[in-house]
């Protein structure tokens, strides 16, 4: 195996750390919503800041943020992060999918053709050759 | 969306990207010679937990959500997404530069192909 390739194995954890990630956003984005909050400026930063801390859901974030973490460390010791990072945009195809499967939902022509570049870029970036180590 | 968010969105970038930076300089002095096995994974993971530069790195986290909170509290997320698409481009400037990543042709060309397409995505 060439050291810093990208096996199905990785893009496996890196699935899975978009999985954890975009879970945290989506508890993230609750937090922010029951801060009741809205357009907030720099000057109100200190009460923001204050009020997203007493918000559950942002500690439900922050446990998804670990487990993504954990993950993303792994995959970290293993490869580039020049390629690791564009890889887990992987999830912008995973969702449009999944919604077209499970969720019968009508994914628009637009969609498919960005999740088709979006699959054509990872592919160009784990094929750039690995760096010796 | 306004200046005023277009600025915040690349200051979270720029939290984001230094963060990425310093897990990914973590984890290469803290794993030398690669990982194999549990017991490697976890005495690599208890080096993560007590090595300094990590915790700046969860600082810049921190940071980097403050601002995207404040973010998410004036704009909608598919009006953000294609303008934070250009942390890809910060990424491979800081891999070149401060962690001395190859760049080639298919690295470049590659990330271009996804930000062309999260634009797309989160235009439909």
């Amino acid at each position: 195996m060439r050291k810093g390739a990208v096996t199905l194995r990785i893009m496996g954890l890196i699935v899975l750390t978009d999985v954890f990630e975009s879970v945290a956003e989506v508890f993230f984005k609750k937090a922010v919503i029951s801060t009741g909050m809205a357009g907030v400026s720099i000057g109100e930063l200190a009460r923001f800041a204050g009020s997203l801390l007493v918000q559950l859901p942002l500690w439900y974030g922050t446990f998804f943020y670990a487990l993504n973490f954990v993950v993303w460390m792994a995959v970290l010791s293993k490869v580039e992060l020049s390629v690791a990072f564009p890889a887990g945009s992987v999830t912008y195809v995973i969702v449009p999918l999944l919604s077209t499967l499970f969720l019968h939902e009508h994914v628009t022509a637009l969609r498919w053709a960005g999740s088709l570049l979006i699959v054509a870029g990872i592919c160009f970036v784990s094929r750039s050759a690995p760096e010796l180590k | 969306m306004n200046i005023y968010y277009f600025f915040l969105i690349v200051v979270h970038e720029g939290f984001s990207t230094a963060e990425q930076v310093l897990l990914k300089k973590s984890a290469d002095a803290l794993s030398p010679g690669g990982l194999a096995g549990a017991g490697q994974y976890a005495r690599f993971f208890i080096r993560v937990m007590r090595s300094p530069l990590v915790w700046l790195a969860f600082l810049m986290t921190g940071l980097a959500w403050l601002i995207w909170f404040i973010v998410l509290s004036g704009v909608e997320l598919s009006v953000a997404m294609p303008f934070d698409s250009i942390q890809y481009l910060m990424i491979l400037a800081v891999c070149r530069i401060c962690l001395k990543e190859r760049l080639d042709v298919m690295k470049v060309a590659g990330t271009l192909l996804i930000i062309c397409g999260i634009i797309l995505v989160s235009a439909s």
